[in-house]
């Protein structure tokens, strides 16, 4: 006979964005490059056994593709970031529900960490043998959401805010002055891999979202903001990157 | 609860300390701060400067300084950054605009040219009478001398091109590779071309780079090993042709085969330019380049000034009105009396052989060796090979 609750409740959330980026990094250029930036996320979010369990975990998946232009729009950086993370979160959740499954006032709060994995790169159109600069990093991350369901205009709402902050971690980062060519071809390595800390790479992610349903699943609306940062080796990058951003949501539910 | 939420990711992210850019004004006062600014923090050669000819980067800014404002107009303003760009006599240094490019020019233009592409034209003849392998050009001159001009290292060359150059010249008694006017290109171009000429991994130089943004922040230098190529190797002698624009990545290549043991170098001292460039920009929108990354030779000393050659020599006028390249006829009778000398030892060698019956060697020492090398070695093996030779294809590489 199958239980009247669901095991498990596995939710899927897939958002594509559009936005701004604003890029530097002094290897390539001491300006700073803004541009339009396009970017998809997708998280999934269950619980460890059914849907009032404590613990929970998140896969994130990330992709950004940045064109950025400089101050007088004669130079071009293409930037590309792609991100995967996965952790567990310590849910709490309070509810004035009066039973019934009803959502209304049921405010969850999950706090935990996030392994991540970053791997992209920037291009500039202007450069000879500095032409890129890659990016490969490892972090852990305090990660922290809040999850209010409400009820207004008969619709169930869902307001879901994420944010993650990576607290240490290693990156790949040439020397100041150290070319490609004599790390890779010639195999000079000279303090390539660094320790990164919030101090060094003070970096954040923030992901606010406003859904409702939609037949089956959930239309999501809200904004991500992805703030990396990193100063290492001298060398100084940030690319602030905001998207406005819209996906759905499926929820999968399993029973015994 | 949205609005406090925005709220607070602000404020936690403004406890964090933002990384943020060097603040430069887009004006003329704003290029060239952000000019003198990233020359004084990236490029290598300060040090080396102020010993040669007494280089001072911030007197150079309070020399300048005063001359600019922010009514300049823009070729005005291009003319007193290129002016101050050529205070560090660097032919890497180019600043970059859309009507001129700032550039120092002295390291060839005071120093006669010996070179001409008309000369060039005569010794490797018509189309018909020379092959063409990737960058290459290559012919059999008289006395059995084979020759290679090689006048760009923009591109890669593959290693199956020059598998072919020395299959083709292998029956010449030696090599002459002519670099001069080559403006350099990718290092490692270079660096393929001079691994047809050495038998085994060979320290040929070194490397450093900045490791900050102060001007003796340098890491320590590390070797630059030359490995043999993997297709044919060459085995006898050859003669480097070099001139005032040998530069940059022909500049290494000639530095690269100076450390060899079978081979001179003739001509004119090469114009250097060792400093392996970064580019930039500036808040107007030009592009500057500069020399971020030392190659120092085996010796740990700097080229950038030049390397000079074993045999100094220029083409006269006498010669050049009579259709006559003196560096590359100086070059042939080298490589003529030297091939004499060889296949004279190596008839020695024979008569030898033919009246010795023990397995004894009794030969003199010099008898075995000729230049560092055995008798039978120069007449077996006047090239030597790896097995697996790769068909062709390119390196990643860098300019330079």
């Amino acid at each position: 006979m199958r239980s009247e609750r669901p095991h498990r409740v596995h939710r899927h959330t897939h958002l594509g964005g559009i936005g701004r980026n604003h890029l530097y990094d002094n290897y390539l250029s001491p300006l700073d490059y803004t541009g339009f930036t396009a970017g998809y996320v997708f998280l999934a979010e269950s619980p460890t056994h059914d849907e009032t369990a404590r613990i929970s975990i998140l896969k994130l998946v990330g992709l950004n593709l940045t064109s950025a232009k400089n101050p007088k729009k004669n130079g071009e950086f293409i930037d590309m970031e792609l991100e995967a993370a996965f952790g567990c979160h310590f849910n709490r959740t309070w509810s004035n529900s009066s039973g019934g499954g009803n959502q209304n006032g049921r405010l969850r709060v999950a706090l935990g960490g996030l392994a991540g994995l970053h791997l992209g790169g920037t291009y500039s159109s202007r450069n000879g043998n500095n032409p890129a600069q890659g990016r490969l990093a490892a972090d852990l991350s305090f990660s922290s959401i809040a999850e209010y369901g409400f009820r207004l205009w008969q619709q169930r709402w869902l307001w879901r805010t994420q944010l993650d902050l990576p607290l240490a971690g290693v990156m790949f980062s040439p020397q100041y002055g150290q070319t490609y060519y004599e790390i890779f071809e010639l195999g000079h390595t000279n303090h390539n891999v660094c320790l990164t800390y919030f101090g060094n790479a003070p970096s954040m992610r923030a992901l606010s979202t406003l859904s409702l349903p939609f037949g089956r699943n959930r239309l999501s609306v809200g904004i991500h903001l992805n703030y990396r940062q990193s100063h290492l080796n001298h060398l100084k990058r940030h690319a602030w990157n905001s998207m406005f951003v819209l996906g759905y949501t499926r929820t999968f539910k399993f029973f015994d | 609860m949205k609005r406090i939420s925005l709220a607070f990711f602000s404020l936690l992210f403004a406890i964090s300390s933002c990384i943020t850019s060097d603040e430069f004004e887009v004006s003329p006062r704003g290029d060239f701060e952000a000019l003198w600014k990233i020359i004084d923090e990236r490029y290598c050669f300060f040090d080396f400067k102020r010993e040669e000819y007494g280089l001072d980067w911030q007197e150079v800014h309070n020399r300048y300084s005063h001359r600019v404002h922010n009514s300049l107009s823009e070729r005005a303003l291009f003319q007193i950054l290129a002016k101050m760009t050529r205070e560090l006599r660097d032919g890497h240094v180019n600043l970059r605009t859309p009507f001129d490019v700032g550039r120092y020019a002295e390291w060839y233009e005071s120093y006669p040219s010996n070179y001409s592409d008309s000369l060039e034209r005569k010794y490797l003849g018509t189309a018909l009478q020379h092959q063409i392998a990737g960058n290459l050009k290559y012919r059999v001159l008289r006395n059995n001398v084979g020759y290679v001009r090689c006048a760009s290292f923009m591109n890669d060359i593959g290693e199956g091109n020059l598998h072919e150059v020395m299959l083709y010249l292998s029956a010449c008694d030696g090599l002459i590779i002519d670099v001069r006017h080559n403006g350099g290109g990718r290092l490692s171009a270079a660096m393929d071309l001079a691994s047809s000429f050495c038998n085994a991994p060979l320290v040929v130089g070194y490397i450093s780079h900045k490791t900050g943004t102060g001007h003796a922040d340098f890491s320590s230098p590390k070797a630059i090993t030359l490995k043999p190529a993997k297709g044919l190797r060459w085995q006898k002698p050859v003669v480097v042709l070099a001139n005032r624009r040998t530069y940059s990545a022909a500049n290494a290549f000639v530095m690269f085969m100076k450390a060899l043991p079978n081979v001179t170098f003739v001509g004119d001292r090469t114009g250097g330019g060792s400093g392996m460039p970064f580019s930039s920009e500036l808040p107007g929108g030009w592009s500057i380049r500069f020399s971020a990354s030392p190659i120092y030779d085996r010796h740990m000393q700097h080229t950038e000034f030049g390397i000079e050659p074993d045999q100094k020599i220029s083409i006269s006028s006498a010669d050049f009105s009579r259709g006559i390249d003196t560096i590359l006829e100086c070059a042939i009778s080298m490589l003529a009396k030297e091939a004499h000398s060889s296949n004279k030892a190596k008839f020695e060698e024979d008569i030898e052989k033919t009246t010795v019956s023990s397995n004894e060697d009794h030969r003199t020492p010099t008898q075995r060796t000729l230049r560092g090398r055995t008798v039978e070695n120069i007449v077996k093996a006047s090239l030597s090979h790896d097995e697996n030779l790769p068909k062709g294809g390119s390196r990643k590489s860098v300019g330079q």
